[in-house]
């Protein structure tokens, strides 16, 4: 999808954030100081604007029916109902629980374990062997990149329900088994920056192919494949569009479906009032890991590269 | 690989490396073959058809692509405002990200704080993004109309009306450009800063060197962010889809939207095919007029590739 | 450089790929399409327990599953099997559904008119035949004849039928304008009259409280089981089943779009809009609940879904005859319909699904539905015995059913739903200004004859 599409490109991005600009030293006139300080207002004023969705998002959620709808908006919920939370995850007819199990377990683990395999093994036979007409398959490999995904919507729900897989996990998490363009890009790029005298010790040791890529290539290059596996179970946590399409039955929902749900769900069944808080309190809940592993993990990133010493 | 090639698959050794790469690389083949091209094969021929999968598919030649081109006032809305969408969101989403990063290019403190700031609404799940800002957008109960009324000052319908709708949705969609940021970022700090002392010498201000120095280097990267851009905002689907279903008067009815409703809403699987072979037409038009145009403007490393 | 550009991306590669991207598209055109197998659904006889799929696409129903299950009846009708009661199942997820052959065994999900043209579902005569509670006689009639497709019976009326066409109003609201809550408005121009004392704007314009929107819940409705709101009103029929002919374009169309659309009008579009669905919280008659919205074109479930779900808006509810034309004053205008369980063609379990069709005209279901949510069935035995003055305003619906002296048609047209969605696409451009009534009724005649064609229907 297209969301898909521009979440894999991060991938990239954040494989790049590897270096930091040398500060520079000089001296300030007044003019220049003027424009420093007009450089950290708009900074702020930025960061404001990016954060204040997810405070809107977050102060909503423990509001009551009354706070919801006044005029001018309350900022500072008082008395903050935190009850929400729980009572919005449990809200009867929906099951938050299931639809995370169902999330993780089922989809994102298996989706991530997956994309991992396949791209790594997609990756070195298009950076470590050298085998006639590899470029143009490479050339085709990023060429996919600008298929719609939608030309292939309509066979592909035919297809999965002639195999009877349609309200299983197999549409969604199969194809993550044979590679993702952007990822073997990505890792293709890491491949090629070990040394070649790498492998061939390996081999005068007589190790094959496999052996080479499993135990030299892959344990060097554990944070790209980190990023690589982060990527695919957000990917897959965020993911709303191949659920919507193919599980259709809500024992097999995912959260993105359970969101969507939310609101028609407490609508009519008459806490209508209570339906922004509760939309917004899953929202939150389901955002929460997201900044969690990114908090963590973008750290992780920047200095697993670092280790490697590959340079952006 | 300046080699002499007589029989490319002579040495034995060249074999058993192409034997090596075709099994290594054979996930991404056979999934190539079994997810896209086959499907691309089918599609192509159900877009030949009328089939709404609770019977067999009629052959109708090229009447799916003959109507839509002919004789349906919605496909030509729909074709507006996709690509008013492409044209407009894709190059803002550009710029957005490109000078969010040169602000974060400079010399500031808690840089990492702000680029995880600006970096973090590009990686939270779609559905929260779309029902946060219709909740803030709304002109009933939304953040801002609620300060805008409270100060005695008229509503701004964003999302209800048709002429300000789509102006909403180009606005979220630069505020969720961190990882294009990201890239941009990255490659700024790339360029070696010897070029800008060069220019420095030479008496080039601040503007200029952005414009002599910067721009030139990080061409590549801005091609590679707009053809990203592009190619997503031609399927734009989500986004619109939760937060607007296609309205006010179907002034987001993109391109996406419309197939998936002819597909899953109205069962027309030989139009939505039609549609989207039509989509992958364009979107491969558009992408080689785009490295076209800019290979003249593109600055490669080593003499361009 | 970048790695991005200096390794991958380059125009070349690129291009190159696309090259052989393209050869490898004519190729795969070239091979045979999968023809689609029909799955076959057998009635599954074996004494095996199976988990039995009833899917409805309402919410609501989704807190009463306790009750239900608790009951007897339930128990008796489901024997050794499990059941798995999915609720909320949206009307196009519920088509992705049968269309990709996984439909439930027994559900109530919309599309009612569509898969008994497609086929999707199956007769129930020889069930019926057998059964000591389903019988015609039994249902209403209107709705009897909704489940019927030549002859056949297609579907059976559940969970929730009976009639759709009433003017529901907050007296609190109406006399604190100082309006006559005894005397109701009879016609469209009396309603206006009404709107306008009861739509309120603050000093900088922004709407505080409206009328009516006479679009919201039953007054927008388009052709489909709920009936064509706007032509029971006017009075005539917009589809000839005979002919296969639309009378869509005519002057009661654009009249009906023009009056209707003045309303809007006043209120303005991009206010009402909040209050609708594209921004989400507008559902059917939340602004009502909320006493934004003074009165509401509904049917008989609005006293009981209101007094279920905002108490203290019921016990200020009443309910009339919908507003007609002058030229029509006095009409009293009613619309049966409702709601239908199909058994499914690709269905696992079909004859252990047909006794949840016997289950949802029990005594017990009837009494939760009503109880807890306000709905009533079309079934005749437990529809005598009813309350009509459980709720406020519930009596005028009963009451209707002996007084009115037009009922609206139901009518089959097979691309209904299509027509639906053109309805509201057309009004909205009318009422944002970009087109007359009788414009819009042109337009809606001629998009409906070109679909009657596209979809090579004669």
């Amino acid at each position: 999808m297209a969301t898909q599409t521009s979440t894999q490109a991060k991938s990239l991005a954040l494989a790049k954030t590897t270096t930091h600009s040398k500060g520079r030293l000089r001296k300030l006139g007044v003019a220049g100081l003027l424009s420093e300080l007009l450089k950290y207002v708009v900074l702020l004023v930025l960061a404001i604007s990016f954060i204040l969705p997810f405070y809107w998002m977050a102060s909503s959620a423990v509001k009551n029916d009354n706070q919801i709808y006044t005029v001018p908006p309350i900022w500072l919920p008082s008395p903050a109902l935190w009850n929400n939370f729980w009572d919005a995850w449990n809200t009867p007819s929906l099951n938050f629980n299931l639809y995370t199990y169902n999330t993780v377990v089922k989809y994102a683990i298996p989706a991530a374990f997956g994309t991992v395999l396949s791209s790594a093994l997609v990756a070195y036979s298009f950076s470590r062997i050298r085998w006639i007409g590899r470029d143009t398959v490479f050339g085709l490999v990023l060429a996919t990149i600008m298929i719609p995904s939608w030309v292939t919507i309509v066979p592909l729900f035919i297809i999965f329900k002639q195999l009877g897989w349609l309200n299983t996990f197999l549409p969604l998490v199969i194809p993550r088994f044979f590679g993702n363009a952007f990822f073997i890009f990505l890792l293709r790029q890491f491949f090629l920056t070990i040394p070649t005298e790498l492998s061939d010790a390996a081999k005068i040791d007589g190790a094959n192919e496999f052996q080479i890529m499993f135990r030299v290539i892959l344990p060097l290059t554990k944070p790209a494949l980190t990023v690589v596996a982060l990527f695919s179970f957000m990917d897959a946590w965020n993911d709303y569009f191949a659920p919507l399409i193919y599980v259709n039955i809500d024992s097999q929902w995912v959260l993105a479906l359970g969101v969507e749900k939310m609101r028609a769900a407490v609508y009519e069944m008459g806490n209508q009032q209570l339906a922004y808080p509760y939309l917004m309190a899953v929202s939150t809940l389901v955002t929460l890991p997201i900044f969690v592993a990114f908090f963590f993990a973008q750290r992780t990133f920047i200095e697993g590269i670092s280790l490697t010493g590959i340079k952006g | 690989m300046a080699r002499v090639i007589v029989n490319p698959l002579r040495s034995p050794a060249e074999r058993r490396n192409l034997l090596l790469g075709v099994i290594f690389a054979s996930p991404w083949i056979v999934g190539f073959l079994v997810f896209t091209l086959i499907p691309l094969g089918s599609s192509l021929y159900y877009s030949f058809t009328r089939y709404d999968l609770l019977g067999d598919p009629v052959w109708i030649g090229l009447r799916n692509y003959n109507l839509l081109l002919t004789n349906d006032a919605d496909f030509r809305v729909v074709m507006y405002n996709t690509l008013w969408w492409v044209l407009i969101s894709s190059p803002l989403g550009v710029i957005s990200a490109f000078l969010m990063a040169l602000l974060l290019n400079t010399n500031i403190l808690g840089r990492s704080i702000f680029r995880s700031v600006f970096f973090f609404p590009s990686i939270v799940p779609v559905v929260v993004t779309a029902f946060v800002w219709q909740f803030l957008l709304s002109t009933q109960y939304g953040a801002i109309n609620g300060v805008l009324q409270g100060w005695g000052f008229p509503i701004i319908p964003f999302l209800a009306n048709p002429a300000y709708v789509k102006p909403s949705l180009v606005l979220i969609h630069m505020w969720s450009q961190g990882s294009a940021m990201v890239i941009f970022l990255a490659t700024l700090q790339d360029v070696p800063r010897t070029l800008y002392e060069a220019a420095e010498i030479d008496g080039a201000n601040s503007w200029q060197r952005l414009w002599s120095v910067t721009v030139p280097m990080v061409s590549p990267v801005i091609l590679f962010n707009l053809v990203m851009s592009l190619i997503s905002g031609f399927q734009n689907f989500t986004l619109p889809w939760l937060m607007t279903q296609g309205g006010p008067e179907k002034a987001t009815e993109f391109y996406a939207i419309f197939l998936y409703r002819n597909a899953f809403q109205y069962l027309l699987m030989g139009k939505a095919s039609a549609l989207a072979w039509f989509l992958f037409v364009i979107i491969v038009l558009f992408t080689v007029l785009v490295f076209r145009v800019s290979g003249r403007y593109t600055y490669y490393a080593g003499g361009g590739r | 450089m970048s790695e991005v550009s200096k390794a991958g991306i380059s125009r070349r590669s690129f291009l190159r790929g696309l090259s052989v991207l393209g050869v490898g598209s004519v190729l795969a055109a070239c091979a045979p399409a999968g023809a689609p197998a029909a799955s076959s659904g057998n009635a599954g006889a074996s004494k095996e327990s199976v988990v039995i799929q009833h899917w409805v696409f309402w919410n609501q129903p989704g807190k009463v599953k306790d009750k239900f299950e608790a009951s007897d009846d339930l128990k008796k009708a489901l024997g050794d099997n499990k059941w798995e009661f999915r609720t909320g199942v949206a009307w196009d997820a519920g088509l992705t559904a049968v269309a990709g052959g996984t439909p439930p065994d027994i559900g109530v999900i919309g599309n009612y008119l569509k898969y008994m043209l497609k086929g999707s579902v199956i007769p129930l005569d020889d069930y019926i035949s057998k059964s000591q509670v389903i019988a015609k006689d039994k249902f209403i009639e209107g709705n009897w004849n909704e489940v019927t497709l030549d002859g056949k019976v297609m579907g059976i009326p559940g969970y929730e039928c009976f009639v759709r066409r009433g003017l529901n109003y907050n007296t609190r609201l109406i006399e604190e304008a100082g309006l006559d809550a005894s005397k109701p408005p009879v016609t469209w121009d009396e309603l206006l009259e009404w709107h306008k004392k009861l739509t309120k704007f603050d000093t900088a314009g922004n709407l505080l409280q409206f009328g009516i929107d006479p679009y919201d819940a039953e007054g927008g409705v388009g052709p489909g089981s709920d009936g064509f709101f706007l032509t029971d009103s006017w009075g005539f029929d917009y589809f000839d089943e005979e002919k296969k002919t639309f009378n869509l374009d005519n002057e009661l169309m654009a009249k009906g779009i023009d009056v209707m659309n003045e309303f809007v009008k006043i209120i303005g579009p991009d206010n009402l809009a909040g209050f609708r669905k594209v921004e989400g919280q507008g559902s059917w008659g939340g602004s009502y609940n909320a006493e934004k919205q003074a009165m509401i074109i509904e049917g008989y479930w609005h006293p009981g879904e209101t007094a279920n779900e905002k108490p203290e808006v019921s016990k200020v509810n009443k309910a009339t005859w919908i507003p007609v034309p002058e030229e029509r004053r006095g009409k009293k205008v009613q619309f049966g319909g409702g709601h239908m369980a199909q058994i499914f063609k690709d269905a696992k379990n079909k004859d252990a699904a047909w006794p949840l069709a016997e289950w949802m005209q029990s005594q017990s279901f009837c009494d939760i539905i009503f109880d807890n949510i306000g709905w009533l069935p079309a079934y005749k035995p437990y529809f005598d015995k009813a309350d009509p003055k459980k709720y406020p305003g519930l009596d005028f619906y009963f009451q209707s059913i002996k007084d009115a002296d037009y009922w609206g048609k139901f009518i089959r047209c097979p691309i209904e739903d299509f027509i639906s969605t053109k309805f509201i696409e057309i009004r909205e451009s009318a009422y944002r200004g970009k087109m007359t009534g009788t414009e819009a009724a042109q337009a809606l005649q001629k998009a409906a004859e070109d679909e009657w064609k596209n979809q090579g229907l004669s």
